[in-house]
């Protein structure tokens, strides 16, 4: 309870409304990071709630629930939590359970007749859900609150501080501490922190290495390794919308045709331009396919070329010039149009490292930036050469969620095939795969915002049958699990749509927003065709840009998050690289010891299991100990000069020094550090009269042993006097012996 | 040490030198440790996630824990203690401490102070319990001055020696403390109990009371001027005969012979049942000089003579704040008249020599107060119980 009714202007009165705001923050922060504006709103109104019935009382704090009321709804809140937790099992559930339980928590402190303690708590409290909500989310927005958040955090931390100061100092009868002396010193000080404290901050985030053990304990949260950039190598359709709506430009490029040179593209003809291929799904997420056997890493040079498939093939090629705007990524892709055949690098400043798959056709290059690079691809459908064939899995595939396998079978039941891949010839394939995607393009709208499926549900079944209201990733993904359903193989392929055309230079001119997802479907052994169940109509106009003030303010807000998004949250070694200012081709020593820890920790991953992970923990814990250890030892040593224990007595008087003070402490009288034996001996006096006698004498034989030159009958009286204390003799008249 | 029960009734200390810093210390505590916590917890969860914002937090969180050990260090390493020190305190009274704190520092404010007594390591010992003092605010190039408010435990000199200043401010997640010095020795004079005046009227060995001889001061006429003498009333010293003759005269006055009444404490092997008996022997002589009678102290070489008037108090307690004689030792008043009463007060069972009245503590009212040590013991099985019920086992 903080009693401050007599002085309207304390400090209790302020602190109290900075309370209710920090609470009321972490609270919006957990609801957007978890998007759940609905249970945000109503913790918002019960905590407020809380607050008005037991800070606007007239004894401030000591109106609300009792104690035992608040206990049980603690249980009440842990069951409820733990049993949403166990049922919502999914990556970041666990967080956000927590965070829920965190949220209610407070919320029910807030109702609680308080002690000044529990302030301290609620406050505690909200951190850790900064924390948590920092866990599960990476939006501008949350970073907008937590840019408010922290210093206000921090003041109110401050205020509690000398609330609970006076509260320690008078427990019976805390008193009102006015505010106007504080106010100035509280506002300095919380400015100088934080100008102090954000170069620190910065430092340490830019200096923090990245991408070291990444995922090492598994993806504990949904918002793992969020990045918003448009094209990302890995799906995760549990995060809800990711989509960039940034315009940013990312390539330009320009198509013509061979062997008849013919430029290509135009106003309204789009070209997709394949980055990845994705043929893997679980748990929501599509992620890449394995290399297969023949793939290859290939080591480029200025103009060096490269060709995949070295098979005669006859037909109209395409060929795909790209000029990358900005430095990619770590595992950029190689686009192309189609099947690539063969790549070609322009003017390299060093060496590209890339990886070469001629089975899917996906080209990945690592560390060493290039700009510029030409791919040949196959325009017509010819399929792959029998020697890069992979296994074909037709009718073979793994089973989807039996409400969507159903519903496949519906759908090409309904354009008059037969669903089951047994049965239906294989060049049926193709027109089943057409209906299913007419099906999601009639009738799914288009967004850009979804909404997040349940933790537990499949993201997939959820967009079907429950939102029907997703973004590219979503149709892809329906498709190509309604296509596997009724056993046709397709995969998921994240690249461009190359749609903006200049024609003044001939070009494309990619940007963030083109980033699109699509389908890849196998009709005929070895030959994969395009499908994009996206509605074309509803994707243009989302595309288009918007000249309204709200289309403006969109835009506005769209390159805020650009800048936060490139800064903060894509933050990574290559863009901790280039802050540093060493290039790709110079490597540090920071360097060399980031990529063995990397190295190491992907070993470490890929052989880890629980029992290194308790061993690792273990080991983690003796390192620290011994370090704190040996702190506290260099510490003492440090100051072991500085003791005022005989540090100038020459080793034999320090000797009978020590014994003597062994004894005393036998006796329950401890000589402290600072003070010298004399004058601890004259504290003595009055309730130790002989004994203070005594170590008088022993004090000055032991200095004039050593401070007065050689002098053994100073020493031997010394330790005589010592052992007369030890025998009692010198104690006679204290009443603790 | 200075005797700070030299020092006359109501001046200020005399020892107003600045404490002396002994040492500084951060000190370990739970918050910190659980900040700590937090921040291990956001590092390996941003490593885990490469999560930026987390990494950011991270950066915030250890640069909170530098800044704030900076700022905290930085006002305490400039802060100045005086101890202020009333002359006497008195076992059951309020003791107030003045502390004078200054901020040298020319920019940093220190606020959130606590300023606490270190008190010896011997509790039993222990003769004061001081509290604690607060400061919100000292701003810099500024002072304050705070008072706690504890009390005294036993009679005795208590000794006054180190002062720990004290805050967690800012974040609370370290606990920095700087030491001074300031040695001073303390009089803790017994309380004073309210005696049933009944006490005085009993009548053991048929002694007929002192309550039905006490002489009214009203009726008693001037007899002479006699040479002033130690112990006279500064109330019976005759100013005009004083001044003229160059010394200080008294005042006799004829009547009935004010009765005086030596009362002797009888000490005890128990410090405690000592202490009572202190306690009831103030309580006897506070009643027996509010009802007019001269009373006397015999305590050996601390012995008081007897003088009536309720200012006397002050030398008896004084007196009996220093008795530190061996137990079962009854004093022989000095002086002793034949019409003078000697009263005894001793503890229950004490072995005490033939006397007009014995009052034992009993009789007094005083109870035999538990040793700080005892005190802290019987608090804390007190506080196991309690736990053990809320825990659900028995107490």
């Amino acid at each position: 309870m903080i009693d401050a009714r007599p002085i309207a202007a304390d400090l209790q009165s302020r602190f109290r409304w900075v309370l209710l705001a920090v609470v009321l923050l972490g609270i919006l922060a957990r609801s957007i990071a978890e998007a759940d504006p609905i249970a945000g709103l109503a913790l918002a109104l019960a905590g407020a709630a809380g607050w008005c019935v037991t800070e606007l009382s007239a004894a401030g704090g000591s109106r609300g629930i009792p104690r035992w009321v608040s206990s049980i709804l603690l249980v009440v809140v842990l069951l409820a939590v733990g049993v949403w937790a166990v049922q919502n099992r999914g990556p970041g559930a666990a967080v956000s359970a927590f965070s829920l339980f965190l949220a209610a928590l407070i919320v029910v402190k807030l109702w609680e007749r308080r002690q000044v303690r529990d302030y301290g708590q609620i406050l505690m409290l909200s951190l850790f859900q900064v924390v948590g909500a920092t866990l599960s989310g990476t939006s501008l927005l949350l970073g907008a609150i937590l840019v408010v958040m922290v210093p206000l955090l921090a003041v109110a931390v401050m205020m509690y501080q000398v609330i609970a100061g006076s509260a320690r100092a008078h427990p019976e009868h805390p008193r009102p501490i006015p505010a106007a002396p504080l106010r100035p010193a509280l506002v300095g000080l919380a400015l100088l922190m934080v100008l102090a404290a954000s170069p620190i901050a910065a430092a340490i985030f830019v200096m923090v290495p990245r991408g070291v053990g990444f995922q090492q304990w598994g993806p504990v949260t949904r918002a793992a390794a969020r990045r918003t950039t448009a094209l990302t190598d890995q799906i995760d359709l549990t995060r809800g919308g990711l989509i960039s709506e940034s315009s940013a430009r990312v390539l330009t490029v320009s198509l013509h045709e061979e062997p008849s040179h013919r430029p290509l593209g135009g106003i309204g003809e789009r070209y997709y331009l394949r980055g990845f291929v994705l043929d893997t799904y679980g748990r929501g997420v599509w992620s890449r396919a394995q290399p297969s056997p023949l793939s290859e890493p290939v080591t480029f040079d200025s103009g060096q070329f490269h060709a995949l498939d070295r098979s005669d093939v006859t037909g109209r090629m395409l060929i795909l010039e790209v000029a990358a705007a900005a430095v990619p990524p770590v595992d950029a892709p190689i686009f192309s149009v189609y099947r690539p055949r063969s790549v070609e690098f322009g003017q390299v400043d060093s060496t590209v490292q890339a990886v070469i798959d001629p089975v899917t056709g996906v080209m990945t290059r690592s560390r060493g930036a290039s700009l510029n690079y030409r791919v040949r691809s196959v325009i017509d459908d010819i399929p792959l050469p029998e020697h890069l064939r992979p296994v074909d899995r037709r009718g073979s595939l793994p089973a989807p969620a039996p409400r969507i396998a159903a519903l496949a079978r519906e759908q090409v039941a309904q354009a008059g095939l037969n669903p089951d891949p047994a049965i239906r010839p294989r060049e049926d394939d193709a027109l089943a795969a057409r209906r299913i995607e007419a099906y999601l393009r009639l009738n799914f709208e288009y967004t850009l915002r979804p909404p997040a499926p349940p933790i537990a549900a499949d993201p997939i079944e959820f967009f079907l049958f429950d939102s029907r209201r997703g973004h590219c990733e979503y149709f892809a993904s329906a498709m190509a699990a309604m296509c596997r359903a009724v056993g046709i193989d397709a995969r998921v392929i994240a690249g461009y749509v190359a749609s903006e055309f200049d024609e003044d230079r001939q070009r494309y001119v990619v940007r963030e927003s083109n980033a699109h997802a699509w389908v890849e479907v196998c009709t005929a052994p070895g030959l994969w065709r395009t499908y994009d169940p996206t509605p074309p109509s509803q994707l243009s106009r989302v595309a288009a840009r918007q000249t309204s003030i709200l289309g403006r303010l969109s835009q506005l807000f769209d390159r805020i998050e650009e800048s936060w998004n490139a800064s903060v949250v894509s933050f990574d070694e290559n863009s901790q690289a280039r802050l540093l200012g060493r290039g790709p081709g110079e490597p540090g020593a920071l360097d060399r010891l980031l990529s063995w820890s990397r190295r190491a920790s992907l070993r470490w991953r890929s052989t880890s299991n629980p029992l290194s992970l308790v061993l690792f923990a273990f080991a983690a814990l003796v390192l620290a100990g011994a370090g704190v250890f040996l702190v506290r030892f260099l510490w003492t040593r440090r100051r072991g000069p500085v003791r005022a224990s005989g540090w100038a007595l020459s080793p034999p008087a320090r000797a009978v020094h020590d014994h003597l003070l062994r004894v005393l402490r036998r006796r329950g009288l401890d000589k402290p550090d600072w003070q010298p034996l004399s004058a601890f001996a004259e504290g003595l006096r009055g309730s130790h009269p002989a004994l203070a006698s005594a170590l008088r004498a022993a004090a000055a034989d032991l200095y004039a042993a050593s401070f007065r030159g050689p002098d053994p009958g100073a020493l031997a009286r010394a330790a005589s006097a010592a052992r007369d204390i030890e025998s009692g003799r010198g104690r006679a008249e204290s009443p603790i012996s | 040490m200075p005797d700070r029960a030299q020092t006359p009734p109501g001046f200020p200390s005399l020892a107003p030198e600045p404490a002396q810093v002994v040492s500084r210390r951060y000190h370990l505590h739970p918050p910190g440790f659980a900040y700590a916590g937090v921040a291990v917890v956001l590092f390996l969860g941003a490593v885990n996630g490469q999560n930026n914002l987390l990494f950011w937090l991270f950066g915030l969180a250890a640069a909170g824990l530098i800044v704030s050990g900076f700022v905290s260090g930085a006002v305490l390493m400039r802060l100045r203690l005086e101890r202020i020190t009333p002359p006497v305190a008195q076992v059951d009274a309020p003791l107030a401490i003045t502390y004078r704190l200054r901020n040298t520092a020319r920019f940093i404010p220190a606020l959130a102070l606590i300023v606490e007594e270190l008190t010896p390591q011997r509790q039993d010992s222990s003769r004061l319990a001081p509290g604690r003092a607060f400061a919100a605010h000292v701003p810099a190039r500024g002072e304050v001055t705070v008072e706690s408010t504890g009390e005294a435990l036993r009679r005795g000199h208590a000794d006054l020696s180190l002062v720990r200043v004290w805050t967690t401010f800012p974040f609370g997640l370290m606990k920095k403390s700087v030491t001074f010095r300031q040695d001073e020795r303390l009089l803790v004079r017994p309380p004073v109990p309210d005696v049933p005046a009944s006490v005085l009227g009993l009548r053991p060995r048929g002694y007929a009371g002192l309550e039905s001889r006490r002489p009214l001061r009203t009726g008693e006429e001037f007899h002479s001027l006699r040479e002033y003498a130690p112990g006279d009333s500064t109330r019976r010293i005759a100013w005009k005969a004083s001044a003229r003759r160059g010394v200080l005269i008294s005042r006799e006055h004829s009547g009935r012979h004010l009765p005086r009444l030596w009362i002797t404490p009888v000490a005890d092997p128990d410090p405690a049942r000592t202490d009572a008996v202190a306690a009831a022997a103030a309580g006897v002589a506070s009643l027996a000089l509010r009802r007019g009678l001269a009373v006397g102290l015999a305590l050996g070489t601390l012995s008081v003579m007897p003088i009536d008037g309720p200012r006397h108090l002050a030398a008896i307690l004084d007196a009996l704040a220093r008795w530190d004689h061996a137990p079962g030792a009854a004093e022989t008043p000095p002086g002793l008249r034949p019409d003078d009463q000697r009263l005894f007060v001793a503890a229950p069972g004490a072995s005490v020599p033939a006397a007009d009245l014995l009052i034992t503590t009993d009789q007094a009212g005083v109870a035999v107060r538990p040793l700080p040590g005892a005190r802290r013991r019987a608090l804390l099985t007190r506080a196991v119980r309690s736990i053990r019920s809320a825990v659900g086992l028995s107490a």
